[in-house]
């Protein structure tokens, strides 16, 4: 394959992957590794360029979802607290638990998360005539918020935030062991234990899974397993992946969006369990 | 609205700065895909910075604490797990 083709090839995978990464709120480097390495890239090769696609298609996708007030930031901060402690000590466990042990395990919990996502039918949060188009956003000091839903104002409140924030340690556990962005795990955790409407959830997950790939990048970068002129294809194709998926996640009803993640979420158990 | 702008005119240099790189090859071009890396690669974070300054200027006490607790975590952890390595 001559380099103006591979590069090509870099550019509209990083796209179709960014693009349904960020309808669904999973990032998109789950399905990009796997398929970048399906050519000429080892594995260790291609989990950088997976976060550069997480962080790009993350940051691209945030320009609409903070203008549309899907993004609920305090419900971000509170949730990644959890997750990035257990991160860091998911890092820590890596190299403990056998690869394919690891692999089965988050293949059984991405077809759970894909089941609690398809079982529940119809919408949690209702739309409120009450409330004017200037209530968009989140409310100062709470984790509620409201957010669009074919141009009328919905009020939501996340509940269950102890149990969901030790969840989230979880999933960060599980995600420092892997390497991923955790988008699988923490979008149906949002959604489904601390009952975030769909689109919040997902758009919320797609800001702190860059926030969490940006870290795991920094560290490796310091190891020197960034290659820079590969990584700027992939931003070139997550940025316009990105924003595309925003655009479209506009335009879909809730459960269609819960419909795509799971459907996205079997995907990418059969993916590991095919790798496996 | 600020934030949106602000991240949006990151993006479009982080862009600009990876056609650059991707046309321009040599140094001179992964200088470039190195600035749209960095761009890019610290965009979160500071957009976690900006929300704690903005929920400390606006008195939400409690989540301009959480916000920078959470960027505490992640530099200690960024350097124990680097430090451990």
């Amino acid at each position: 394959m001559s380099d103006l083709a591979r590069d090509g090839l870099i550019i509209v995978l990083a796209l179709m992957t960014s693009t349904v990464g960020s309808i669904g709120g999973l990032g998109g480097a789950i399905l990009l590794v796997p398929l970048l390495t399906l050519g000429d890239m080892t594995i260790a090769q291609a989990a950088p360029l997976g976060l550069v696609s997480v962080i790009a298609g993350s940051v691209a996708a945030g320009r609409a979802q903070v203008r549309d007030g899907a993004v609920n930031h305090r419900f971000a901060v509170v949730t990644e607290l959890g997750a990035s402690s257990g991160a860091i000590g998911g890092v820590l466990l890596a190299g403990a638990i056998s690869e394919r042990a690891l692999t089965w395990v988050l293949a059984a919990l991405a077809v759970v998360a894909a089941a609690g996502g398809a079982i529940r039918k119809g919408v949690r949060w209702k739309p409120d005539a009450s409330l004017g188009a200037d209530s968009v956003g989140e409310q100062f000091g709470t984790l509620a918020g409201v957010y669009r839903l074919n141009d009328q104002p919905v009020p939501y409140r996340p509940s269950r935030m102890p149990l969901g924030v030790a969840l989230m340690a979880v999933a960060g556990v599980v995600t420092g062991v892997a390497g991923v962005g955790g988008g699988f795990l923490k979008t149906p955790l949002s959604s489904e234990v601390m009952r975030l409407p769909a689109k919040v959830a997902a758009a919320t997950s797609t800001f702190t899974i860059g926030l969490t790939a940006s870290t795991a990048l920094l560290l490796m970068a310091l190891d020197g397993r960034v290659v820079a002129s590969d990584a700027a294809l992939v931003v070139l194709g997550s940025v316009a992946g990105g924003t595309i998926g925003s655009k479209l996640q506009r335009y879909l009803s809730p459960p269609v969006v819960r419909r795509v993640t799971s459907l996205l979420l079997v995907v990418i158990a059969l993916v590991m369990v095919l790798r496996a | 609205m600020t934030l949106a702008r602000w991240n949006s005119t990151a993006i479009v240099l982080a862009c600009l700065a990876a056609i650059v790189g991707v046309v321009v090859r040599g140094d001179i071009g992964i200088a470039f895909d190195v600035a749209a890396l960095l761009l890019l690669g610290t965009l979160p974070m500071l957009r976690v910075v900006v929300l704690a300054v903005s929920w400390a200027r606006a008195g939400d006490r409690r989540y301009a604490f959480a916000a920078s607790a959470v960027l505490a975590v992640m530099m200690i952890g960024t350097v124990f797990v680097s430090v451990w390595r």
